[in-house]
């Protein structure tokens, strides 16, 4: 007789581990017990055993989908000849470190029997099991249990309890489990009628259908706050949501049952429909191949899709009979998203007509994550509902001291760096308004209690006038903590150089503005990277960010600018008689505007003079719209010189030059758009050629909110390839702003090093 | 035309020659003439106050005043917020080799005019002369001294408390974009005049009728960063409307151009009061009365934050926080 203790750590709470183990146990008829301790799963298993081997052959055939082992300590202990059988323990509190669960999306089984006349569980509107269900979005602390969570509310009825504690369910010790009989309840709130309708669930979800068929648009509670849904085929209601959102032209989500009928409007990869079918559902960014839809994505060739994750959002796709809905996050402009109903009520008045909710509290806000994929690789833009918290395992050997890194000021996460892991929070927004740095404070206290998180180090951004800074600087102050100011393009390269614990690289940081060391504004920089040693060595030439920060929403005057500088008679006919941009060009011969070697700004002004828009409404919209666009068979290149001064220059004049040619010929603006993102991928090598024989490193790192366009991504990983280097960019992390919390963990972590 | 030289600022006869040819017949101080080594004066008063000042600016004329000016309004501001009767200024000069006597004439003059306008004497001064490339023109220190006239009165940051209104003294902005405007081409000079004033006379008819809590004006760093620091000194925060903050369409205008914040510009003739609900509208009649800009932008509200809102029309409530740098995007 011998005894093995294992201890499990990594993703094994909140997915059927414990069950696993339980059956595991029984069909190898062995006694013992497990539980969830704070920082895994404790498993003691004792039998007529000579070693572990059908143990581990076991764990590694059958173990459950969503669950992800890190790490396995097991040693031979004493055997407890009294027990003969195996439990299922109450969890005991240890150190947490436990990987925290994501939000699984309704998974094919509950969907089945969902649909099941037959079924227990028919139209049970909140069905979950061990591999479906809300997680992060309701766990109030670990371990995960029940009585932990926002499902505490909801007693058992005997259906329920019965299966949640029958070990071959497959609602055994699923947290999330419930039943119409026991379950969460809905309720309908009708701005017009200002009162809420009655009926049971299945009348009030049935009314919400109709009245989406009518054209209505309908906030809806669902796994990490409410979303906005209209029938995206009715153009007036999509005009309307716009409208009351006040977002005209950004593009909103849309959500569908299957994958099918993705692929009747847009091209579908394999590892798509991988990502699209997982329990992560986020919303991909496909790549159109049909004019449909133009009215919902603003316009562009890529179209956000989601599967409809909660079993109320199929029933209403399958009830109002439509393909596609448009399901767009409640979050009114400066606000986060809402998750609570009386603010819905409150806010939403005059944007929906109706609210749709439950009173299962979400926990935590989570919005719905965006990514798009490429060389398959899913690339994220946003971390939310489905990948937060994201846990990243660092396998080298790192100091022992704990990071807390505050992010960046827009689209910015936390990051903490406990142990071995590094643990990614959920989009936490700009943070400009009091709403949004609420909902970050609240979050960062969460994040400390829920993993009980002490901290030796603080990083935050190098920009002193960041939110996040000033708040890093305070919490140093306050807690005697060391600070680390981490320049925001590094950061952005060393994001992804943590991702694959790369020590050094040449790395390529492309994106708007952030604040460069020399005080100017940076923003296309090229760094050689040893440790925490970082050269700077590209830049585009510096050049006056015409308008100051107005520059951003209003590109139109750089691009003025710069036309009036190349060819004065060509801004004339192209901007025609605009007085404030005549005023502000004139002004930038005598007043100093901040200069910037900024790849964002540049794709901007590429962008106006090719028509594709003169203000940006959200963030990035021409540069988007320009991407769009790009005649995707074209090869053509517009030529640059490479100035060697203390770094690599490339002065934008002399590209633009080529590029008012081009629009003066009266070439395709496809045709122009595409050369122009070719020369960004091409400088890309030439100057990574030029490192690597200064430098003798091929390792190239690309990150940077640019990188989000797709294309330009797509072209320089290929050419760098095509030229022998090691590519990588972000796979874990987002790949903009999102990012840079890790980013700023990676660096502490590399000067750590040479302490 | 006649120029500084470093012989003006030796000690010697050329010294002497500008004090008493140029300094002193245009102060016209009975204090100043008697030339001692130091100013002896009455000041008939339990409590006095002294704040000092050093002005650059550039251009140091422009429209709607000069550096003078500026040098004998800012110093006086500084006095009556603190709830002081402007009494005596001293006025120290640091001029670059090489700046035109004229030029410094119209600036001296130009500080006696105003003295006179708010009623302080000028008591002592001193001049140095610097090298060429020393200092940029002309720099002015001026150090003012003010009596406590209502001790009782006297406002102070331990008065505020929340619910309280926020009172603005005219429209902001105008002396940061006026000297903006200056290093433009664009003829935004023509329009935008400083707001360069002083204030005591206004700040007097207002302590004179009510209970002020709290008085600053308006500096570098403008509306954003006054009210930051009344928010981080009084341990409150303060709510802006953005909607009620004046400020003239010609300002705007320039930062819309030049990629400012109005919030963030300066002002040299403005002040922010804070007072009770009850005596609002008594204070803003005054206020009306010299300024008919001047208005009640926000309020005062206990919470640990101690940050300064703006509510947006839309766009959720903006923080308004003190910045490092006058004119970096935080966009990225
Ligand atoms: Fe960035
Ligand atoms: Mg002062
Ligand atoms: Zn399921
Ligand atoms: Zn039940």
């Amino acid at each position: 007789m011998k005894r093995y203790r294992y201890i499990f750590r990594g993703l094994v709470q909140g997915v059927g581990f414990r069950p696993f183990i339980y059956n595991l146990a029984k069909d190898l008829g062995l006694a013992g017990f497990v539980k969830n301790i704070g920082e895994g799963v404790l498993a003691e298993f004792q039998g007529e055993l000579e070693n572990t081997e059908i143990i581990d052959e076991y764990i590694a055939r059958r173990l459950p989908k969503n669950a992800k082992i890190e790490m396995i300590e097991k040693f031979e202990i004493k055997p407890d000849f009294n027990e003969n059988d195996f439990y299922i323990l109450e969890s005991s509190k240890g150190k947490i470190s436990t990987v925290v669960p994501f939000d699984l999306g309704l998974c094919e089984e509950c969907k089945r029997e969902f649909y099941d006349k037959n079924h227990r569980h028919f139209m049970n509107l909140f069905i979950s099991c061990i591999n479906c269900g809300p997680r992060y979005t309701m766990i109030e602390s670990l371990p995960y249990d029940r009585d932990k969570t926002s499902m505490k509310e909801f007693e058992f009825c005997d259906d329920c309890k019965r299966e949640y504690y029958m070990p071959d369910n497959r609602r055994f010790n699923a947290q999330s489990t419930t039943c119409p009989v026991c379950g969460p309840r809905l309720f309908l709130y009708s701005f017009k009628k200002k009162k809420h309708i009655d009926g049971s669930n299945m009348e009030l979800l049935d009314k919400v259908c109709e009245e989406i068929k009518k054209g209505k648009i309908v906030a809806i509670k669902g796994i990490g706050g409410f979303h906005l849904v209209v029938d995206p085929y009715n153009k007036e209601a999509v005009e309307r949501l716009f409208q009351n959102k006040k977002r005209e032209g950004k593009p909103m989500a849309l959500v569908c049952r299957d994958i099918e009928t993705v692929k009747k409007y847009c091209n579908v990869s394999k590892y798509e429909e991988e990502i699209f079918n997982s329990p992560r559902c986020p919303i991909i960014l496909f790549e159109k191949k049909t004019g449909d839809f133009l009215h919902v994505n603003g316009g562009l060739h890529t179209l956000g899709v989601m599967r409809a994750y909660t079993p109320i959002l199929d029933y209403i796709l399958a009830k109002t009979d439509k393909e596609m809905l448009v399901a767009t996050s409640a979050n009114l402009s400066g606000i986060p998203m809402i998750v609570d109903e009386v603010e819905a009520i409150e806010r939403l008045c005059g944007i929906a007509d109706i609210v749709l909710y439950h009173n299962r509290k979400i926990v935590r806000r989570c919005d719905d994550s965006v990514g798009f994929v490429l060389n398959n690789k899913f690339v994220l833009v946003r971390s939310g509902r489905g990948f937060a918290p994201v846990t990243f395992k660092l396998r080298g050997k790192t100091a022992d001291k704990n990071i807390l890194a505050l992010g960046s000021h827009e689209k910015t996460t936390i990051a903490l760096k406990k142990e071995y892991e590094v643990i990614l929070s959920q989009y936490l927004g700009d943070l400009d308004t009091k709403e949004y740095i609420d909902f970050y404070e609240s979050s960062l206290k969460d994040l400390i209690d829920l993993y009980h998180f002490d901290f030796d180090y603080i990083a935050c951004d190098y920009h002193r006038d960041y939110f996040t800074t000033s708040l890093a600087k305070k919490i140093a102050k306050d807690q005697n903590k060391e600070i680390v100011f981490v320049q925001h393009h590094l950061a952005h390269i060393y994001s992804c150089m943590l991702e694959n614990e790369i020590d050094e690289c040449i790395g390529f940081a492309f994106d708007g503005t952030g604040l460069g060391l020399d005080g100017k504004i940076w923003g296309s920089e090229g760094f050689v990277i040893d440790g925490a040693d970082a050269k700077r060595v590209f830049h585009l030439k510096y050049y006056p960010l015409v308008g100051g920060k107005n520059a951003i929403r209003e590109p139109s005057r750089v691009a003025y600018y710069f036309s009036n500088l190349i060819d004065p008679e060509f801004a004339h006919t192209f901007f025609g008689e605009n007085k404030v941009l005549q005023q502000v060009s004139k002004i930038a011969k005598t007043f100093n505007f901040p200069l910037t070697s900024s790849m964002g700004r540049l794709f901007d002004i590429v962008g106006v003079l090719l028509g594709c828009g003169k203000i940006n409404s959200f963030e990035a919209q021409i540069p988007m719209i320009l991407e769009s666009i790009a005649d995707k068979s074209e090869n053509g290149v517009y030529s640059f010189v490479m100035n060697f001064n203390h770094e690599i220059e490339i002065d934008i004049v002399y590209i633009l030059q080529q590029i008012i040619h081009d629009i003066k010929m009266n070439e395709d603006r496809g045709i122009i758009s595409a050369r122009f993102h070719n020369t960004v991928a091409k400088i890309v090598v030439e100057v990574a050629k030029v490192l690597r024989e200064n430098y003798n490193k091929d390792i190239v790192v690309l990150s940077g909110g640019v990188f989000q366009n797709k294309y330009l991504l797509s072209k320089t990983v290929s050419f760098l390839e095509e030229e022998g280097f090691k590519v990588f960019f972000n796979t874990v992390f987002p790949i903009n702003d999102g990012g840079i919390s890790a980013g700023q963990v990676y660096y502490t972590l590399q000067l750590l090093k040479n302490c | 035309m006649k120029f500084i030289q470093k012989e003006h600022g030796n000690g010697g006869k050329q010294t002497y020659e500008l004090i008493n040819e140029l300094f002193k017949p245009i102060f016209d101080s009975e204090i100043l003439k008697r030339g001692d080594d130091s100013s002896i004066f009455d000041l008939a008063s339990n409590k006095i106050g002294v704040t000092t000042d050093s002005f650059v600016v550039k251009p140091y004329f422009f429209r709607g005043g000069d550096i003078g000016k500026l040098s004998i309004c800012g110093t006086v501001n500084d006095l009556a917020v603190s709830g002081l009767v402007p009494k005596y200024i001293t006025a120290s000069f640091i001029i670059e080799e090489g700046f035109p006597i004229e030029d410094l004439q119209k600036i001296v003059r130009s500080m006696k005019e105003y003295a006179d306008i708010a009623g302080v004497q000028i008591i002592a001064g001193d001049t140095k002369v610097v090298e060429k490339g020393s200092c940029d023109g002309i720099f002015i220190n001026t150090t003012g001294f003010g009596v406590c006239e209502r001790e009782e009165k006297l406002p102070s940051i331990e008065k505020i408390k929340g619910k309280q209104v926020v009172l603005v003294s005219g429209d902001i902005g105008r002396h940061g974009a006026c000297i903006y405007s200056h290093s433009t081409e664009l003829g935004f000079e023509e329009k935008i005049e400083s707001d360069c004033a002083p204030l005591n006379k206004v700040i007097n008819e207002l302590l004179e009728n009510i209970e002020v809590s709290y008085m600053k004006d308006l500096t570098r760093g403008g509306l954003a960063t006054a009210l930051n620091e009344i928010a981080q000194k009084a341990n409150v925060s303060i709510y802006v409307e953005e909607d009620r903050v004046p400020v003239s369409d010609q300002v705007k205008a320039l930062c819309s151009i030049l990629g400012l914040d109005w919030y963030y510009l300066a002002c040299e003739g403005r002040f922010i009061a804070i007072v009770d609900e009850k005596d609002k509208n008594k204070a803003l009649e005054i206020l009306k009365k010299y300024n008919k800009e001047a208005c009640e932008i926000g309020w005062i509200e206990n919470t640990e934050e101690k940050r300064v809102y703006l509510n947006t029309s839309f766009g959720g409530t903006r923080i308004l926080d003190m910045l490092y740098y006058e004119m970096l995007p935080r966009i990225c």
